[in-house]
This record gives C-alpha cells, sequence and structure tokens, in this order.
C-alpha cells in the first residue's frame, strides 16, 4: 500500500462514502491545505479553479446534469472578486457583491438557489444554481452549476452534484497543496511525495467509485424504504386471503393460494434486495442461482421483450454454496443491464444467456452472451476505461465497475468475444475467494 | 376474553379481529392512538394488542398513558406490542415495559393468535 492509499484509509470510514472520500479526511486535508498552504497569488488559484471546472470528470458530470459550472473567488486585500463564467469568460465583481452572496449561502444554508433572487444579481444568470462554498483565512471561494431552466434539480440530480461537489471540494485543496510545492518548494521531498501520490490516488478511479457508490446506495434505501412502507399492507392482504381461505373451497381456495404466493413473492423480493445491495451486508453469503433471480428480478422492466435464457452448472445449482452477494450481484446486474441496453438499440428479437459454471472447485465462471449489435472492434480497448461509453444513455462506469468488483475477490474480468453475431463477457473468480 | 386492538392497517385489523372472534374472544378494535386511549379509559381489557406506528401517537405513548390506569406489571401481561419496524433501539425499548414484541408479518399465524388469547402452548 502507497502512502497516499496509506492516508486515504487510515481512519474508519463512517459516512458510507467509500474508501479514501471519507468527510474526516476531507476535513482534515481542508485543514492541511488552510494552515500550511494558504493561497495568495490569483493566477495560481485561477489555474487551479479552471483545471477543476475543465477537467473530463467534471465536464462529464455537468453534461449529465445539463448544466453549465461557473466560479467565483476572492482573495483577502484584493479589490474585486474574480468570477469566470459558463462561457469561460473573465469577469470582476464589486467585493460587497460577492460577499454578499458568499454571506447568503453561508448563512441560509441553502445549497440550491433561485438565481432571479436579488443577493444573486451581480452574476447575470437565471434559472437555478447548486453552489459549493469554501473559505479559509485568505480565500473564499465559490464553485457552482447551474441551469436555466423554470424547474429546481431534481432529487436524483442533487444527488449526483453532490457527488461532483465532493470532488471539487477535494481536489480544490489538493491542487493548492500541488500548486504550493511547486512553486515555492516549501516543505522536504519526502512530504511532498506524499501529497503528489495522494492526488495520484484521487483521479478518475475514485470518482467512479464514489459514483457507483451513491448509485446503489440509492437503490438501497429506495428498496429499503418500499420494504418497511410496503410490509404492512401485504401483511394485511395476507391475512384477510388466509380468513378468505377458511370460509372458501375448491376452486376459490386454489385461486385464493394463488393470490398468497403473489404476495409472499413480493414479501421475497424486498427482503432479498435488501440483502444483495446492502453495503452493511457486505459479508451476506447466498446460492448463486438466489443471486441472479433477484438481479433479474431487478432487470424486470429493463428486460421487457428479451429472451433471457439460465445455465448454471449442478455444482452451482446447490442452495448449500454460499458465496458472495454483494459483488457477484453488482456484476451480474452490471452485465446484464450492458446487453439489455445493447439489445434494445436493434429491432431483431434480443437473447441473453447467463452462465454460472463451477471449474472443478478451482473457480466459478460467470459469463453473459446477448445477440445485440455487438461492440465495434477499435473501442475494444477502451470499454474498460471510466467514462468511455458507445450509448447515448450510458455513464461508461459499468465495466470499470465489473472489473473493480472481480478485483476486489481475486477474479479476472473480460471481454471474451464481440462481433454483430455475439457479445461474450466473462468473470472468473477463485473458489476459496468467493466462499471465504 | 375481551381484547382492545390497536392497529391503522384496516385489513390487518379486520383480520385480526375475525380471527380472534372466531376464537371466542370480544374485540374493541381502534385505527388511532387518541381513540385507543380513550377506550382504555372507558372499558376493562385483558388483552391489548398494540401496534408501534400509530398515525397520530407511537405505541410508546399508549404505554405511557395506560400508565395512570395500570401498574408496570398489569402492563407487562396485558399489552403485546406488534410492529413492522423492529430495530434493536425498538426491541429495548419494548423490553424495558416487560411486555411481549410480535414482529409483522408473523411467521406463525396460529402460535400468535393462541399468544394473543394467553393460550399455554
Amino acid at each position: 500500500m502507497n502512502q497516499g492509499q496509506a492516508f486515504l484509509n487510515h481512519k474508519k470510514n463512517t459516512t458510507g462514502l467509500p474508501s479514501g472520500w471519507s468527510s474526516a479526511n476531507t476535513q482534515f486535508l481542508s485543514k492541511v491545505s488552510e494552515k500550511h498552504f494558504p493561497i495568495s497569488n490569483s493566477s495560481h488559484l485561477d489555474l487551479i479553479l479552471s483545471s477543476i471546472t475543465d477537467s473530463k470528470t467534471t465536464s462529464l458530470f455537468t453534461r449529465k446534469l445539463n448544466a453549465d459550472i461557473s466560479y467565483i473567488y476572492h482573495i483577502k486585500g484584493n479589490q474585486r472578486a474574480y468570477y469566470r463564467d459558463h462561457h469561460k469568460k473573465i469577469r470582476y465583481i464589486e467585493v460587497a457583491d460577492f460577499l454578499k452572496i458568499f454571506n447568503s449561502l453561508r448563512k441560509n444554508k441553502q445549497e440550491q438557489v433561485q438565481l432571479s433572487s436579488p443577493q444573486f444579481k451581480a452574476l447575470s444568470l437565471s434559472g437555478h444554481g447548486y453552489f459549493h462554498f469554501t473559505s479559509n483565512a485568505s480565500v473564499k471561494s465559490i464553485i457552482f452549476i447551474h441551469r436555466n431552466d423554470l424547474f429546481s434539480f431534481s432529487d436524483d440530480e442533487l444527488n449526483r452534484f453532490k457527488t461532483l461537489r465532493f470532488f471539487l471540494h477535494f481536489k480544490f485543496n489538493l491542487d493548492i497543496i500541488k500548486h504550493t510545492l511547486d512553486q515555492e518548494k516549501k516543505i522536504d521531498l519526502h512530504i511532498s511525495d506524499f501529497f503528489l501520490q495522494l492526488k495520484d490516488d484521487c483521479q478518475a478511479s475514485q470518482l467512479v467509485s464514489l459514483y457507483h457508490h451513491h448509485k446503489f446506495g440509492i437503490l438501497n434505501e429506495l428498496l429499503n424504504t418500499l420494504n418497511h412502507e410496503l410490509k404492512n399492507p401485504l401483511f394485511g392482504i395476507r391475512l384477510s386471503l388466509e380468513l378468505l381461505k377458511t370460509l372458501s373451497s375448491g376452486d376459490d381456495q386454489a385461486f385464493l393460494d394463488q393470490m398468497l404466493n403473489n404476495v409472499e413473492k413480493c414479501n421475497d423480493i424486498f427482503r432479498n434486495f435488501g440483502k444483495s445491495f446492502s453495503k452493511e451486508r457486505k459479508s451476506l453469503k447466498r446460492d448463486p442461482l438466489t443471486i441472479l433471480e433477484d438481479v433479474l428480478s431487478l432487470l424486470k422492466s429493463s428486460l421487457k421483450g428479451i429472451k433471457v435464457k439460465v445455465e448454471i452448472c449442478d455444482q452451482c445449482k446447490n442452495k448449500n454454496l454460499k458465496i458472495k452477494s454483494f459483488e457477484i450481484s453488482q456484476i451480474l446486474t452490471n452485465l446484464i443491464l450492458n446487453s439489455a441496453q445493447s439489445l434494445q438499440q436493434t429491432n431483431q428479437a434480443g437473447k441473453i444467456l447467463i452462465k454460472i459454471t463451477s471449474n472443478d472447485q478451482k473457480s466459478i465462471s460467470f459469463q453473459v452472451y446477448d445477440n445485440g449489435p455487438g461492440i465495434l472492434s477499435n473501442s475494444h480497448k477502451d470499454i474498460f476505461k471510466s467514462f468511455y461509453t458507445t450509448k447515448s444513455e450510458g455513464t461508461g462506469i459499468g465495466l470499470t465497475i465489473c472489473n473493480e468488483m472481480a478485483k476486489s475477490v481475486g477474479g479476472t474480468f473480460y471481454l471474451k468475444k464481440s462481433n454483430h453475431e455475439e457479445t461474450i463477457f466473462t468473470c472468473d473468480i477463485p473458489y476459496e475467494n468467493l466462499i471465504n | 376474553m375481551k381484547i382492545l386492538l390497536i392497529e391503522d392497517e384496516k385489513l390487518i385489523q379486520m383480520s385480526l379481529k375475525m380471527i380472534l372472534e372466531k376464537n371466542g374472544a370480544q374485540v374493541d378494535t381502534s385505527s388511532d392512538g387518541k381513540s385507543a386511549i380513550r377506550l382504555l379509559q372507558a372499558n376493562e381489557y385483558d388483552r391489548i394488542i398494540c401496534d408501534l406506528m400509530l398515525q397520530d401517537i407511537s405505541g410508546f405513548d399508549i404505554l405511557e398513558e395506560a400508565k395512570k390506569k395500570y401498574s408496570i406489571k398489569q402492563i407487562s401481561d396485558k399489552f403485546i406490542i406488534i410492529t413492522a419496524y423492529s430495530s434493536p433501539q425498538i426491541t429495548e425499548r419494548v423490553k424495558a415495559w416487560g411486555c411481549l414484541l410480535i414482529p409483522k408479518p408473523f411467521d406463525d399465524m396460529n402460535n400468535v393468535i393462541n399468544t394473543f388469547l394467553g393460550r399455554a402452548l
């Protein structure tokens, strides 16, 4: 483990964020940046902020949000505040106007605002904005996304922005440190290496992990809420059906039995989803068939009109074979969803085949086949890169997640074949790692 | 046996009332906490089956109110708490009152009905 990694992992994650992104670490970093690296040079700060807002990862997020990004900052003692708008046009605004904005954000603790409000007049923008501000003894800075739209950002969009905001904040402080190191050679080489390594650790793969974590966190929260809210009414239905059953006979009873089965199925779906996607139950182990059935239930609407076939070897059908559920659920979810999305682009009858086979108890292989249009051969080398996507609706992180998940359990993940007839993704995981 | 059933999910309330009445109990029902408290004050019950999450107040508020009429021992004998939202914290709180906690949905209906009726299993 390198020094940066060690630093990132040194505290137990208490925020639910992935390793290396805990708010404790971020706060620590802010303090280090503020105490030892007070930035007083406007050109340094501008370079940092523009590199953050123009970075590939930031652009990806703002594009997804159909929003623009701008920033303003004020260095103590300067006559005016510096404002770079979403067209990258530089403007200066009066300190009083800047402070009006900054104080309003700090006082109200409001992150989403209407830009038509009087305190934001100096920005000359309309619509809605979502702000992130930081301040230390010498600098006050605000980065904000905005969209000229009647409607405010949805909860999903705000969640995406929170992910981005975390990244911006982290990178901002790291970049301040790095620039100071570059410019002033203030501290010894050992610490310099430490921070540079730390910066490297915070590149796109960490953001992928964070985005992914948010995505599944929201899904898990949604399922838990549904589980809680639906448990009671479902129980009421079950009780009434059982009661009606005692009062009926013959065909009516068979009918009621069928209804009872469906109620039980609903209960099972909610119970099991929670188990598969909950990070708290990361260590939970379940048999491969049950894991796959839950994933297919979750993706039912995406798989509409697609013929799905499952082949599982006898050994993997064994209900007593308990394997790591968290990693496998996510690998299968991403692979099957990818196949479903690629099949939706074609007019032909879509087919997906999922094979789970055990190789003499040495490894278990998960393979997903589809008869979609395939991946162009010149893209094969890029598909595992974060944020690379060939789909209009894709995030470009599905295969990265599969890769990361497979690696986390010592497995390998690769594209076995892809042409216009068939695409096969394979994930091989050592048997021991799956059951232990 | 006279039972007060406090449950806001109408289907559960109606079904449990019918099952308990079939088993010979006399059942009063209430869908909210305030009317349950009025019934508690006005009548004597052998058993009070109380859902924890009600629209207006919680089952714990009803237990507090019951202290005005019953001793802690009587409360722990009479009250059975049912809930779809059990958690270690809720379990602890119910345990502190000495009451029995039965999570919903009931796994074994016969067993639960016998418990409600105070029958030996």
